[in-house]
C-alpha cells in the first residue's frame, strides 16, 4: 500500500464497518446458523481488504460486498455438497448447510427462518437481497451476476413458497390457484 | 381490452418495481380481483415476517471479530491459510492414523530426531482426541504438546450428531503446530463404545 492510496483504503475500510450491520443480516438470512453466518461475513470482509485495489472507483460498496458474501456464500454450499457425498450417513439435517428445495417441511415449519431456509438457495438470496435489503431487481442483478428478469421470477417464485409455508393451512398464494389472470379494461 | 398480470408482474408490484402505468393498472385490476389481492396480501405478510425475523441481526453488537477483521492492513488480512506440505502431510497422517488404527508415523516433524522420540505417542494421541471428543462441549479445544519436541495438537470438537440407528457422530478440527507452522483439517469421528472414538473421514 502507497502513501498515495492509504486514505482511499482506509477510506473503504471505514465504510466497510458501517456496512456490517446489513452484512451481517444478508447472511443470517443465507445461513441460518449466527456464527457460519459472520465466519461468511469475516471471509468476505477479509477478500475484500486483499482486492480494495480492484474496487472500481464509481462502484458502490455496499453491492460489491454483498456480492462478495454471495459468491463465497455459493462457493462454500458447492464445497459443502462434494462434503455431503462423504457424511450421507448422517441426517440430511445434518449437513453443513440447508439446501432447500421449496418443499420441504411443508406441514410443519415452525417459522419464517426455517422457512427461509427451506427455499432453494437462488431464490433464497433473491428474496433476501429485494426484500430484507431493499435492492431493486437491477441492483440484485448485479450482485447475483444474472439478468434482471431472473431476479424477478426467483422473487416472485420464491416469496410464494415462502407464503405457501409460512400459511399452510390458507394454502399460501399457491392455493389460490393463481396464475395468469385476466381482466377487462 | 384484456390485460394479463402474472405472478411475477404482481411480485414486481409489491416490490415497487413497475412504471407508473403498470402501477396503475395493477392496482385497478387488484380493485376486481379477489386472487391478486390474496397473491399480494400473502407476499407483503411474507416479506413484512422476513424482515421482523432478520432486521434484529443489524442492531446487535458487531463481534469483535469482524472489526478487528477489517483493522488489519489489506496486505495482512488473510492469514495464509496452510503450512509447508510436510506440516500439513503430518496432520493428514495424524488424522488417518486414528481413522485407521494404525501407529504412530509422523516422523521428523517434533524434534527432528525421527521416530524413536515419539514410541509413546499412538496411545496418547489417541487419548487426547478420545477425551476431547468424549469430554469436551462444542468449541471447546484440548491441548496436547509433545513432550520432547515443538509439535502441539489441538482438538476442538465442533458439532455433535446421531445418525438413524443411535451412534453418536461428532465433527472436531484438528489443529497441528510447529513452531510458528500450523495447519488445521476437520474430521468426523463416531462413538465406538466405552469412550473410544474412530474417525470416519477427514476434510482439507
Amino acid at each position: 500500500m502507497t502513501e498515495t492510496t492509504r486514505p482511499r483504503e482506509e477510506a473503504l475500510r471505514e465504510q466497510m464497518v458501517g456496512l456490517l450491520p446489513r452484512i451481517r443480516r444478508f447472511a443470517r438470512g443465507l445461513t441460518k446458523d449466527p456464527d457460519r453466518a459472520d465466519d461468511l461475513v469475516q471471509e468476505a470482509c477479509e477478500r475484500a481488504l486483499g482486492r480494495l485495489h480492484q474496487f472500481a472507483e464509481d462502484s458502490r460498496l455496499d453491492s460489491w460486498l454483498y456480492r462478495i458474501v454471495y459468491t463465497r456464500w455459493i462457493d462454500r454450499l458447492r464445497r459443502s455438497k462434494t462434503r455431503s457425498a462423504h457424511l450421507a450417513l448422517l441426517n440430511k439435517q445434518e449437513s453443513e448447510e440447508p439446501a432447500g428445495n421449496g418443499t420441504a417441511g411443508l406441514d410443519k415449519l415452525l417459522d419464517v427462518k426455517d422457512a427461509l431456509a427451506a427455499l432453494p438457495q437462488e431464490h433464497r438470496a433473491a428474496v433476501l437481497l429485494v426484500g430484507v435489503e431493499g435492492h431493486s431487481y437491477a441492483e440484485a442483478a448485479a450482485v447475483m451476476d444474472v439478468p434482471v428478469g431472473t431476479v424477478a421470477s426467483r422473487v416472485a417464485r420464491g416469496r410464494s413458497m415462502l407464503a405457501e409455508m409460512l400459511s399452510p393451512r390458507s394454502g399460501g398464494v399457491q392455493g389460490k390457484g393463481y396464475g395468469v389472470m385476466e381482466v377487462k379494461k | 381490452m384484456n390485460r394479463s398480470f402474472d405472478e411475477t408482474t404482481l411480485s414486481a408490484f409489491v416490490d415497487g418495481q413497475l412504471d407508473p402505468d403498470t402501477m396503475k393498472e395493477v392496482v385497478a385490476f387488484l380493485e376486481v380481483d379477489l386472487n391478486a389481492r390474496q397473491y399480494v396480501w400473502e407476499a407483503f405478510k411474507a416479506q413484512a415476517q422476513l424482515r421482523a425475523a432478520l432486521n434484529p441481526v443489524a442492531d446487535e453488537t458487531i463481534p469483535p471479530r469482524l472489526l478487528a477483521a477489517l483493522e488489519q492492513p489489506a496486505a495482512a488480512a488473510r492469514p495464509r491459510r496452510w503450512m509447508p506440505a510436510f506440516v500439513r502431510a503430518a496432520a493428514a497422517v495424524l488424522l488417518l492414523t486414528v481413522g485407521v488404527g494404525v501407529g504412530w508415523v509422523v516422523q521428523g516433524i517434533g524434534n527432528g530426531k525421527g521416530a524413536g522420540g515419539f514410541e509413546s505417542l499412538p496411545a496418547r494421541y489417541s487419548q487426547v482426541v478420545d477425551a476431547a471428543l468424549e469430554n469436551n462441549l462444542s468449541g471447546k479445544p484440548t491441548d496436547w504438546k509433545a513432550p520432547e519436541g515443538r509439535m502441539t495438537v489441538t482438538v476442538t470438537p465442533v458439532r455433535t450428531f446421531k445418525d438413524a440407528d443411535g451412534l453418536f457422530y461428532r465433527e472436531y478440527t484438528l489443529a497441528v503446530s510447529a513452531g510458528e507452522q500450523r495447519s488445521q483439517l476437520s474430521g468426523l469421528a463416531y462413538r465406538t463404545g466405552q469412550g473410544r472414538w474412530k474417525t470416519k473421514a477427514v476434510f482439507f
